[in-house]
Order: structure tokens, then sequence, then C-alpha cells
């Protein structure tokens, strides 16, 4: 897909098309709303001085969600605010869910998302939106597939673990 | 393939990753067919994967943020055109400057400078190319001139490109100038441009990598190397 129009109108279109799914991405990064929303927006303000470096349509999101997280990175190292909590007693090959399942409400899965390091949290928060392959995370987190399919296991065993009720909270 | 093997393999061959090939998803595929307990655990993995990705998903934008961001590019858009002002400014300044002191020094010129400019012989072809190489311009010298007439070779902008230029002078009887621009097929696109010759006026010399084009006063025949 080639791009056509003034760069005004191509990051409208972009902003159209994807400041809902940013705004989620952000908000289960960051657990916050005003941070989530100042992390949107500061998004499309890098995305607007960069829109020369795009060109390719189909990469558009992929390209978004990554200013984002780097915006989100920069402003955790400045803060020094890491949440940190140990993955060593979760065993990534996992017992089978019980069933039924319980209702997960997103209150207490963004509780469970704000005990991950951010190493973990990203790759699973991908995970669930659907669109991205574990190439994309791969590319968006500049680590290999493998690293991503550790991690991403990890965190879902984790997360289970604290929304199904197993484990009221994980200190580390 | 064992169970252990195909829990592991599960999830990721659901999920769009090159790294599991057709035939290992054959065989997961496979193993869950004859597996119960295997195929309860996938479905239970699949329902999990659901109920977390709903929950995942489940945030909506604020109302009004579509809106904020917008009206934050617009703002962003009128302040990045002060820095444009900003540049102008001082180019004009720089430009001002220059003029100033080009006013206040002027080099002055001795009958010897004028005897040594006159001096210094006439170019060949060699040095023509040369001289065009040095200045970074692309140029595939005409053979039909007779470059004994060339009094000049510069670098002028041609369609806002830069390109080699030459001018030949023949002050014999009869007289003849000539201004060859050469436009190179890797710097403009010249399809339109059919060889032509308009006497007195001007000509088009189409080549297979370049096209002179030439400005002449009287005939190209003084300039030009006998056969040409």
């Amino acid at each position: 897909m080639r791009w056509f129009g003034s760069p005004t109108c191509r990051i409208e279109t972009l902003v159209e098309a994807h400041y809902a799914a940013l705004y989620r991405y952000a908000y289960r990064l960051s657990g916050s709303n005003a941070e989530a929303e100042d992390l949107t927006q500061e998004t499309f303000c890098t995305a607007q001085t960069k829109l020369s470096q795009l060109r390719d349509a189909s990469c558009a999101k992929s390209w978004l969600f990554t200013i984002l997280r780097n915006a989100y990175l920069h402003k955790l190292r400045a803060s020094k605010k890491e949440k940190q909590v140990s993955l060593e007693e979760i065993g990534e090959l996992m017992d089978r869910p019980p069933e039924p399942l319980p209702a997960v409400d997103s209150a207490s899965l963004q509780k469970a998302l704000d005990q991950l390091p951010e190493a973990f949290r990203t790759p699973v928060i991908l995970f669930y939106f659907e669109e991205f392959s574990y190439r994309d995370i791969a590319e968006q987190m500049e680590v290999p597939i493998g690293t991503v399919m550790s991690r991403l296991a990890r965190a879902k065993a984790f997360l289970r673990q604290l929304v199904g009720g197993q484990q009221s909270e994980v200190g580390g | 393939m064992e169970c252990q093997d195909a829990r592991l393999l599960l999830a990721f061959s659901e999920r769009r990753i090159e790294a599991v090939d057709a035939g290992a998803s054959a065989a997961i595929v496979q193993h869950l067919s004859v597996c119960p307990d295997c195929a309860a655990f996938a479905q239970a993995e699949r329902a999990a994967d659901e109920a977390l990705g709903q929950a995942m998903r489940d945030v909506a934008a604020p109302a009004e943020l579509k809106a904020k961001i917008l009206r934050r590019l617009a703002a962003g858009n009128r302040r990045a055109k002060w820095p444009w002002f900003a540049a102008a400014a001082a180019v004009l300044l720089v430009s001002l400057g220059l003029i100033w002191h080009c006013h206040w020094s002027r080099p002055l010129v001795t009958m010897d400078d004028v005897i040594e400019h006159a001096s210094r012989g006439v170019w060949d072809k060699d040095k023509v190319a040369q001289f065009f190489a040095e200045q970074g311009v692309d140029a595939e010298l005409p053979t039909e001139f007779d470059y004994q007439y060339l009094q000049s070779a510069d670098v002028s902008e041609f369609s806002g490109r830069r390109v080699a230029r030459l001018t030949f002078c023949c002050l014999d009887d009869p007289p003849a100038m000539a201004i060859v621009y050469i436009l190179s097929r890797q710097q403009f696109r010249l399809d339109d441009l059919q060889a032509v010759d308009v006497p007195g006026t001007m000509a088009i010399w189409p080549r297979e990598q370049y096209v002179f084009v030439i400005y002449h006063r009287g005939q190209l025949r003084p300039l030009t190397l006998k056969g040409a």
C-alpha cells in the first residue's frame, strides 16, 4: 500500500484508526488513566515528527505501539518505579485451568498486571490484543521469538494464578 | 507425540507462530484426536485465553481523547512553522553580511593577473572531464565539437538540477557560438526530447545516456570537428 495525501491527512488517519487501541495498551502498561492519556498523545506527537519513516501502512499499528512502549520505558526509567515480582516459583507448564473458569474482571486483571515486570507485562498484553503475532511482539521488544515465548508462558501462568484466585498476591 | 510435548507446543501452534512447522502442527492435531486429557486441556486453554483476552481488551478510551490528540497535533503543526521563520531570518542576515563583506573586500586586479589568466591555455577534453568529476557532476562530453573553441566549462542549474555546461565560441568568419547543456538520463526523464535542429537557434542531440541541449548563434559547423 502506498501513502497518498498530505502528512496532516495521514496522521489524522492514524489517530482515527489506532487511538483507542493505543490507549488500551497504554492503560494496561501503566495502570493509570492519566498516564495512558499522556502516553497516547505523546505517541502521536512523536509519530507526527517521524511520519516519513513509516513507508508501509500495514506496519502503522506495530510502529505506533513501538513508539508508545519506548515512551513508557523512558518514563519508567526516569521515575525508577519499575515493579518487580519474582516469577521463579511459577512453572511454565501449568496445571489444567479450573473449570468453570472464574470471571475475569478488568480491574483484577490490572492489579495482576501491575505486579509484573515490564519485560513480562508487555508480551502478555500484546498477545491478548490478538492482532500481534509472536514475530510482531519480538520485533517490538527487540528480543528473540524464543524469549517472547518464554516470558509469555510465565506471565500467562502468573496472571491465571492471580485472577483465578489461587494466589492473592505474590511478593517480590 | 507425548502429552508433555503436545501441551508445550499447543499454545504456540495456534497463534501464528512460524517456529511450529506444518509437521509439528499436524502431530499436535493427531495427538489431540486420540488423547482426551490433552483435548480437554486444549479446550480449557482456549477458554482461559478467551476470558483473559476479553478482560485485557475491556478498556474504553475516554470520550474526549481523540479530540485532545487532534488539537495537540494541530498546535504542534502551528509551532513547527516558527523554526522555519527563524531559519529564514538567519539566512537573510547571513546574506546581508556577505553582501556587505563583498562590497568592502574587493580583490585588486592587476595587468599581471589579466595576462596570467589569458595564458592558462585551452582546456582539452580530458581536463574538462576531470573538472566536472571534481565538481561531482555526471557528464559525458560531446565528441562532435572542436575543443579548441571551448571558452568555458561550468556547472549550471537546469530544471533544478546541477548539470555540466560548455560554451564554445569561434571568432572566425563566419562567427559562431554555442552553449551546450549536458543532461543525464539518470537525473532527468528525457524521453520527450527528440533530435531537433533549428538553424541558428537550437539543437537537441539525444544519446544513449545523455541528451545534449545546444543553444547557438550562427552555424554549428565552425565549432565542430570536420566530418562530425
